[in-house]
């Protein structure tokens, strides 16, 4: 699918992250902007995601069917498919810091060249906690950062992070409504690029500078 | 063998102020909201609260102000102000938390929740602590309290690590589906969280009942928590 100018950066994000996607992979989505990733992973294959409140097979909750005994980690009424499995605290969290996981997705307030993420706090306003953010990212096979490219104009992919870390060298993709880039040990490598936006309008949006492929990056698509 | 069902005042004489309580449920999800309240009914004050979130806050009616729901879960001993130390992972859906810890009427201690859920099994496990990597490279976490140090460990490639603190507490409250009469413990669906690994971190475990039933009638195969460590069961009351 090609990216027209009047789709929602989010919706775009949200679909390419689901691309990422094969059959038989085992996903954790973490709350607002990764969650909508489920509803682009294309009918043909089957992804099982986990809750790491403590199940696998999570899916969209019936509301007809609404149990208060099946949550998902944000404690709101959730589905689970037929297979699906529940299990305590301390299994969810083996599978996911054994690298069980294959792919976590997750918002961020700050990543960096280095791998490094900054998602959890923000010094001086209120603290939510941690939750399962930091044990995700560290145990997670791939680690997709999913947001938006800049905050309101302000730069948000940056040489460094200024804000305090969730972990440190764990993000693998970092994929916005822009481009897709790939974190490797020389620093982020501009993938792809959504054809609405050039270069030179990326690396104006990106505080760190980005590797560009020889043959230029390919074309972001959906 | 004892019986081990007592009604709900009966575990008054179990509570004193300072203690450690450790409250099982994911957003009070599978909390004991029947024995929790006995807890606040006491009034035994500066609880050290081990709970994942710190339960959920009341709801009112953003315009009218009307109280649409009480607190629920651990949420009940902060907004009874009985919790003055609380250990979490997640204190964003109750509020309430947060001014406390302003004010400083509460401490507040984060730890990452695959940490915090391996710490408890640690605490009742007889194991020493846990090493972990997660929190490594992250101030907050390698300067806390509960880490005693930061290490590489190895045979070929070294990897760096936290050992953390085992943690255990003076008693825990847990909730469970079915209940029989040795104090078996089955959980129905994410209801379980963190409930089964603090059924072995603490001195006593009260477990509130969902359905309490005969010896054998959950099928040993099914059984999440083993009945010698359950000390007391209470009847949920709706």
């Amino acid at each position: 699918m090609e990216i027209t100018k009047e789709m929602a950066p989010k919706e775009i994000i949200a679909r390419r992250v689901a691309k990422f996607l094969k059959d038989g992979d085992f996903v954790n989505l973490g709350i607002g902007l990764p969650t909508e990733v489920a509803k682009y992973i294309p009918s043909k294959i089957e992804v099982l995601f986990q809750s790491e409140n403590g199940m696998v097979g999570l899916t969209g909750v019936d509301p007809n069917h609404i149990d208060p005994d099946l949550t998902n980690a944000g404690g709101q009424p959730c589905g689970a498919i037929p297979g699906a499995s529940f299990f305590d605290s301390a299994t969810s969290f083996a599978l996911i810091r054994g690298g069980h996981v294959d792919y976590t997705v997750l918002g961020a307030l700050e990543v960096d060249d280095h791998g490094n993420l900054a998602n959890w706090i923000v010094p001086g306003k209120m603290v939510p906690g941690m939750g399962g953010a930091m044990d995700l990212v560290v145990g997670a096979k791939t680690v997709i950062v999913a947001m938006q490219h800049t905050q309101k104009g302000a730069h948000k992919i940056l040489k460094e992070c200024t804000l305090p870390y969730t972990a440190l060298h764990v993000v693998d993709y970092i994929v916005t409504e822009e481009c897709v880039l790939k974190q490797t040990r020389s620093g982020l490598v501009l993938m792809e690029i959504n054809p609405n936006y050039t270069v030179q309008q990326v690396q104006a949006d990106t505080g760190a500078t980005l590797i560009v492929p020889k043959n230029g990056p390919m074309t972001m698509k959906l | 063998m004892r019986n081990k069902i007592i009604e709900k005042t009966d575990i008054r004489p179990l509570l004193k102020d300072g203690m450690s309580i450790m409250i099982g449920g994911f957003l009070s999800v599978g909390s004991a909201e029947t024995v929790i309240d006995q807890v606040v009914a006491s009034g035994v004050k500066n609880l050290t609260i081990y709970c994942n979130d710190g339960g959920l806050g009341e709801k009112r009616n953003k315009e009218t102000g009307e109280l649409i729901a009480g607190p629920k879960g651990a949420g009940k001993l902060i907004a009874s102000g009985q919790c003055t130390t609380l250990y979490a992972t997640h204190i964003g859906l109750n509020p309430l938390i947060g001014k406390k810890m302003n004010t400083g009427e509460m401490k507040v201690v984060l730890i990452p929740q695959g940490s915090f859920a391996e710490m408890i099994r640690a605490g009742g496990s007889g194991l020493g602590g846990i090493i972990t990597p997660t929190g490594v490279g992250v101030d907050i976490i390698e300067q806390a309290e509960h880490v005693y140090k930061k290490i590489k460990l190895g045979d070929k490639k070294k990897k760096t690590y936290l050992i953390e603190k085992p943690l255990h507490a003076d008693l825990t409250i847990i909730k469970g589906a079915v209940v029989d009469k040795l104090g078996n413990v089955y959980f129905n669906k994410t209801t379980q969280n963190f409930s089964r690994v603090m059924a072995y971190a603490s001195d006593v475990v009260v477990c509130e009942a969902q359905k309490i039933v005969e010896r054998g009638e959950i099928d040993g195969n099914a059984i999440h928590v083993p009945g010698v460590l359950v000390d007391y069961i209470v009847k949920e009351e709706k």
